[in-house]
């Protein structure tokens, strides 16, 4: 029983090591087209982004610029999923409890 | 808010785990006094993620959502290593008391794993652009998930009760193998995905938010496993009890 457990151990790490990426061979060098110069069409103006909605409590004054802005509803949604997680299998244990526990 | 704080509240976990263990008196209390505490935790652990602490240097808010995604892989991890500790403890000698915990603490890990793979998801859109990406992390993580899901469907579906304690412990130990590869799949592999998180790698405040979060739902997996394992030693007792699916045929004559 022990050797088939080792058997397997063994498939499975063997199994898992095959995800490993086998080294790439360089790609060939490839030559440079000629260069056409074309005139550059005329660029519109882009309109000015929607500024991202604001935090009740004023938090976004201390973000800089160049990273992330707004994003409140993805954190919002990550904190709600984490009550919903332990309140929710909380609740599951207590409808599952044992019948002498319920009784 | 010093970190000193989240690491007093973990050596008093810790002291509650191991007061559970020694003395059975206290098993009907300490769980509902570990899951009030984590209740009352979680509440403050959305003020200190959300408003307390800094925004992060380039994910700037969106960076609030590790200090409940990373804590809850954390968990996951944590019930998957109690999970193979049992499943070895189950082989070397057999033990109700063990498969009970092995069948709990792998049921409690995918639910923290599946909740934190959704975060992560959540997270992965607005800094990556999509919600999924078949980057070796997340392989590898959902490898490991239902690696643990097909091990809690074959406890369902084995009816001996020592047949489904030896499979599942098998089961549960190569499952195990999935443990080092997830870890350390951004370490090996050209990964999306940052390396793992660490509180010496952050700001202070960061740092401690994170150990906060970590503490928060240290007290909720102490209840669920011990709920859960009452569950498991019920359903034992109950397959114990049960008569033999077949009578016994007459010999013949």
């Amino acid at each position: 029983m022990r050797a088939l457990f080792a058997g397997l151990l063994v498939a499975a790490s063997l199994a898992f090591a095959d995800i490993a990426p086998f080294p790439e061979k360089p790609p060939p060098a490839v030559e440079p087209a000629p260069a056409i110069v074309e005139p550059a069409p005329a660029v519109e103006p882009a309109p000015a982004p929607a500024p991202a909605p604001l935090h009740p409590m004023g938090i976004e004054k201390a973000v800089g610029s160049g990273v992330i802005q707004g994003g409140w509803e993805y954190v919002y949604a990550c904190y709600a999923l984490a009550v919903i997680g332990v309140l929710g299998y909380g609740a599951s244990l207590f409808v599952r409890r044992p019948k002498e526990q319920a009784s | 808010m010093p970190a000193s704080i989240p690491l007093l509240l973990l050596l008093a976990l810790a002291v509650m785990v191991v007061v559970h263990i020694a003395v059975p008196k206290t098993r009907t209390i300490l769980w509902k006094l570990s899951a009030a505490l984590g209740a009352v935790m979680l509440g403050l652990l959305m003020y200190l993620g959300m408003f307390y602490a800094p925004p992060e240097a380039f994910m700037s808010n969106v960076g609030r959502i590790l200090y409940v995604h990373v804590p809850y892989i954390w968990m996951a991890f944590i019930a998957f290593l109690m999970n193979v500790g049992c499943a070895f403890g189950y082989l070397m000698k057999k033990s109700w008391v063990t498969d009970a915990l092995a069948e709990s603490s792998a049921e409690v890990g995918v639910l923290f794993g599946a909740v934190g793979v959704a975060m992560g998801s959540i997270w992965a859109r607005p800094t990556w652009g999509v919600w999924w990406d078949w980057d070796p992390r997340l392989i590898s993580t959902t490898v490991m998930l239902l690696s643990y899901v097909g091990y809690l469907a074959l406890r369902s579906f084995t009816e001996d009760p020592e047949r489904r304690a030896t499979w599942s412990a098998a089961v549960g130990i190569l499952s195990g193998v999935s443990l080092p590869i997830t870890y350390y799949s951004v370490r090996w592999w050209n990964s999306l995905h940052q390396v793992q998180s660490s509180t010496a790698s952050v700001d202070k405040t960061m740092g401690s938010v994170l150990l906060w979060g970590l503490a928060t739902l240290l007290f909720f997996l102490f209840p669920f496993i011990v709920k859960r394992y009452e569950i498991a030693r019920a359903r034992q007792t109950a397959a114990m009890e049960l008569p033999p699916l077949e009578a016994p045929r007459p010999e013949a004559a």
